[in-house]
């Protein structure tokens, strides 16, 4: 039962997963651009900002940013430590790159172990402290949807599973449990990932530009703004 | 637009992208991946339903367009356009669905250049390459009626007439033509379907499915988009498809009687029943429905019925191009699912071509105006600014194109899982065709047997005619095949017992693993061949014959089967007239005849040389 279980979620299950995050994926950049295009054309200011776009996502890569903002500086620094977490142990852990090299050939550099523990504990702390800051501070605790909460704890699911995975001594129950638990939440996750606030794997390139596109409104109309809410003179 | 018609829309969205993930694999994979297909069954469900059944699905166009327009009945035009707009997709959905059948699908261009006048299938290309252009002018002026290019409107619309002709032209040509395509295999297709007739018979059921599937259509769309529909008009459609479906249960019948093969269909074979099946879903049914009025006024009976039609007749096409063929060949094929894929992804992308076009364009005429009375009825829609509470409403994650991309990548995703990716079936050896060989019959006059000669001087060397034919005889012009064949009057024995004992086992163990103990052993009493060489054995089929005995023929044997079968075969047509087909003399001249010939022959061919300066004598 155990091991058909995991039969399922090794082979097709997987595979559908991955198939569907990155079709997802496709078809949020696919509507995003049929969107932001449509808004475009009906848009006063015709003026597309490619360099400001790409200065901005950049500029957002290096961590010195958040440290630069000036409210919730731990919290900003915590996200950055996260992403780097959820996205170099995934990727880089040698055993996933074996089974990548496996299926399709392709092979990348690998994490050594001890740096793949390390990571995992650090994300697992930054998964912590999100939820901590996002439950302490009011306005964010106010905004926040269901998703928000069980996103980073299914976030959290297959890093705990992988690490039991990877150190069998100190696992409690069945291995193949473990490993079938580490499977079905890292899929569950993949197959969440175009239809939840996950898409912003790739809509964070596009969110920069459409944001900008979204502002331009006809030339002139901030004054008419101003007029309309009788504050001629002032900043809005 | 209707709730009806999102749902069915979504439907169609995820059935295409199941269809694009099996697309992409078919194209990367090949054929072996993706279909049951063998060399033996190399027609499946594709050839069956999508080109076979899309061409005469499409003849709706050409019919309708002739009662229309050819015959006047003013109350058809509206049914026109619409089974002009079916015709034009079906045919561009056959062309699609030829592509993924071919096996080398880049060289379907060739039969433009390459011309083989003698091949139904070069007929069946042109026509229908030429119709789908007829097809595409015939329907353009409904995308230029409410635009500003009037002048371009109006001179399409004065070509309608010439360009009806010619499609009704085009049609009878290629519908008939692929009924010629089955003539060349009598060994494969079952009796009951085979008949000299096969032509005419697919150009009556054309008729019959071309009506048919304009009652379908027209009754789909008015129930997907809950608007009335013409009910005069479909009552009249059925009473043309009346006289078109008795008139072709008829013919199916006379032709039957004629061959005496009545009895086939009902000797409890399962091509029998299948038989029975297709004509009880193409025309008995229908024509109860049809023919009586109170049953034909009610629209969802006339709905089922024309539906219930059109999928007999395509239960046709697919009994004839392959299901009819399976039993007798001995195959054992039955479509993979991505088979199916393609060919209902085909459908349903076209499908929804059609229903674009039929938002979009007018065609037909009074349906913009019912449109708008169904806005409140829709399942998902874009967010709209209401104007009474000057907000926006509706939520932007279920509109029309968040829905349908949903379904369709999910399915497409979907699809990729399950499609065997990792089976590449190695492609097998391709064996020249028997045609392809310079045969000495070429340009001959009768009386000459298949004979390459080519092979002949290859392996004997050009130097070195006299072999053949030598100048000691002088009224010999060609020595006889058994002078170095002396073989060939000779049957082979093919069976090598001893090696047989050598392999199953050592002594008398070995006996048994052929023979049934308790019987004499004997050649009769033993397994047949195929119960242990199965992969070995050719499948009998049109070229190959049942392996029935352990003699090879010899060489004149079967060098005369190839002659002799078809030659018995014909002489038994009453139609032609000539009895004495099958008599050695007819070919076996008497050797004074023989030789006259022979003079002849070789006087034209060596005035030929002479005027090509080419002639050298010994």
């Amino acid at each position: 039962m155990l091991d058909n279980l995991l039969e399922l979620a090794r082979g097709p299950l997987l595979k559908f997963s991955l198939l569907l995050m990155a079709l997802g994926l496709l078809r949020a950049v696919l509507l995003q651009i049929w969107e932001l295009g449509w808004a475009w054309s009906r848009a006063g200011d015709h003026f597309i900002p490619w360099s400001l776009t790409l200065r901005r996502n950049l500029a957002w890569l290096l961590p010195w940013r958040y440290l630069r903002v000036l409210e919730r500086r731990l919290y900003n620094f915590t996200s950055f430590l996260f992403h780097v977490g959820v996205i170099l142990v995934p990727v880089c852990l040698a055993g996933h790159v074996a089974i990548f090299k496996e299926s399709f050939g392709i092979s990348w550099p690998q994490l050594p172990q001890v740096a793949a523990d390390w990571l995992t504990g650090l994300t697992l702390l930054a998964i912590a402290g999100l939820l901590f800051g996002r439950m302490t501070h009011r306005a964010s605790r106010e905004m926040s949807k269901p998703q928000d909460w069980l996103l980073p704890l299914l976030c959290a699911a297959p890093f705990i599973s992988g690490w039991l995975a990877a150190h069998p001594a100190w696992c409690p129950v069945d291995l193949r449990a473990i490993y079938l638990v580490h499977l079905l939440s890292a899929e569950l996750l993949l197959v969440l990932v175009p239809f939840s606030k996950l898409v912003h794997i790739v809509l964070f390139w596009v969110s920069q530009g459409s944001t900008e596109l979204g502002w331009r409104f006809v030339p002139g109309s901030g004054e008419r703004v101003r007029v309309t809410l009788g504050k001629e003179g002032q900043g809005v | 637009m209707s709730r009806r018609i999102q749902v069915f829309k979504g439907i169609l969205w995820f059935i295409v992208g199941l269809a694009a993930a099996t697309t992409i694999v078919r194209f990367t994979r090949g054929l072996g991946t993706t279909t049951a297909l063998s060399d033996t069954t190399p027609w499946g469900l594709w050839v069956g339903f999508d080109v076979m059944g899309g061409v005469a699905l499409a003849a709706g166009g050409f019919v309708v367009a002739a009662i229309a327009h050819i015959f006047q009945r003013r109350k058809y035009h509206h049914a026109a356009r619409p089974a002009i707009l079916t015709a034009m997709l079906g045919y561009a959905a056959v062309a699609v669905g030829l592509l993924y059948d071919l096996g080398l699908p880049w060289n379907i261009w060739r039969p433009t250049v390459y011309w083989n006048p003698h091949s139904p299938l070069f007929e069946v290309a042109w026509c229908v390459m030429l119709y789908l252009t007829v097809l595409v002018l015939e329907f353009s002026p409904v995308f230029f009626e409410r635009t500003r290019f009037s002048r371009l409107y109006r001179f399409l619309l004065r070509l309608q007439l010439p360009l009806i002709i010619l499609g009704i032209m085009l049609s009878t040509l290629h519908q008939s033509s692929l009924g010629s395509l089955l003539l060349i295999m009598p060994f494969r297709l079952h009796e009951l379907w085979y008949t000299s007739l096969l032509p005419e018979i697919f150009f009556v059921s054309a008729i019959c499915l071309g009506l048919a599937m304009s009652i379908f259509e027209s009754s789909l769309t008015a129930w997907l988009y809950e608007r009335k529909p013409h009910k005069e008009m479909l009552e009249g459609l059925s009473r043309f498809a009346v006289g078109a479906l008795s008139f072709y249960l008829g013919f199916r019948i006379f032709d039957l009687w004629r061959q005496d093969k009545i009895a086939a269909a009902f000797d409890g074979t399962r091509e029998g029943g299948l038989f029975l099946f297709e004509i009880t879903l193409s025309c008995i049914l229908p024509l109860i429905v049809f023919s009586i009025p109170a049953l034909r006024r009610v629209p969802g009976l006339l709905f089922g019925a024309a539906g219930i039609c059109v999928s007999g007749f395509l239960l046709n096409r697919i009994n004839a191009s392959g299901l009819a063929q399976i039993w007798s060949t001995g195959s054992n094929y039955f479509p993979t699912w991505t088979e199916f894929s393609v060919s209902f992804g085909i459908v349903a992308g076209f499908a929804l071509i059609f229903f674009f076009i039929h938002e979009h364009f007018p065609v037909e005429p009074d349906f913009k105006d019912e449109e708008d009375q169904f806005k409140k009825l829709q399942l998902f829609e874009l967010p709209h600014f209401d104007h009474v509470s000057r907000v926006w409403l509706g939520d932007s994650n279920f509109c029309p194109r968040r829905v349908y991309s949903f379904l369709f990548f999910t399915a497409m995703a979907l699809g990729f899982t399950m499609t065997p990716w990792n089976t590449l079936v190695e492609s097998s050896p391709v064996t020249r065709a028997r045609g392809g060989q310079e045969l000495l019959k070429i340009g001959y006059p009768i009386g000459t047997v298949d004979f390459p000669h080519k092979a002949h001087v290859d392996r004997i060397g050009t130097q070195q005619c006299f072999v053949c034919h030598h100048l000691h005889k002088p009224a010999d012009e060609g020595t006889p095949c058994s002078e170095c064949h002396a073989d060939m009057y000779l049957e082979t024995r093919i069976f090598d017992h001893g090696q047989h004992i050598a392999l199953l086992a050592t002594g008398n163990a070995s006996c048994t693993a052929c023979h049934a103990e308790g019987q004499p052993h004997m050649g009769a009493t033993a397994k047949a061949c195929s119960e242990c060489h199965q992969k070995d054995m050719m499948t009998a089929n049109s070229q190959v014959r049942e392996f029935t005995h352990l003699d090879a023929p010899g060489l004149r044997k079967s060098l005369h089967e190839l002659c002799i079968a078809c030659h018995e075969r014909e002489a038994k047509r009453v139609e032609l007239k000539r009895p004495d087909l099958f008599r050695c003399a007819t070919c076996h001249r008497t050797p004074l005849d023989h030789r006259e010939q022979q003079r002849r022959m070789r006087a034209s061919e060596t005035l030929v040389s002479f005027r090509q300066g080419s002639v050298t004598i010994p």
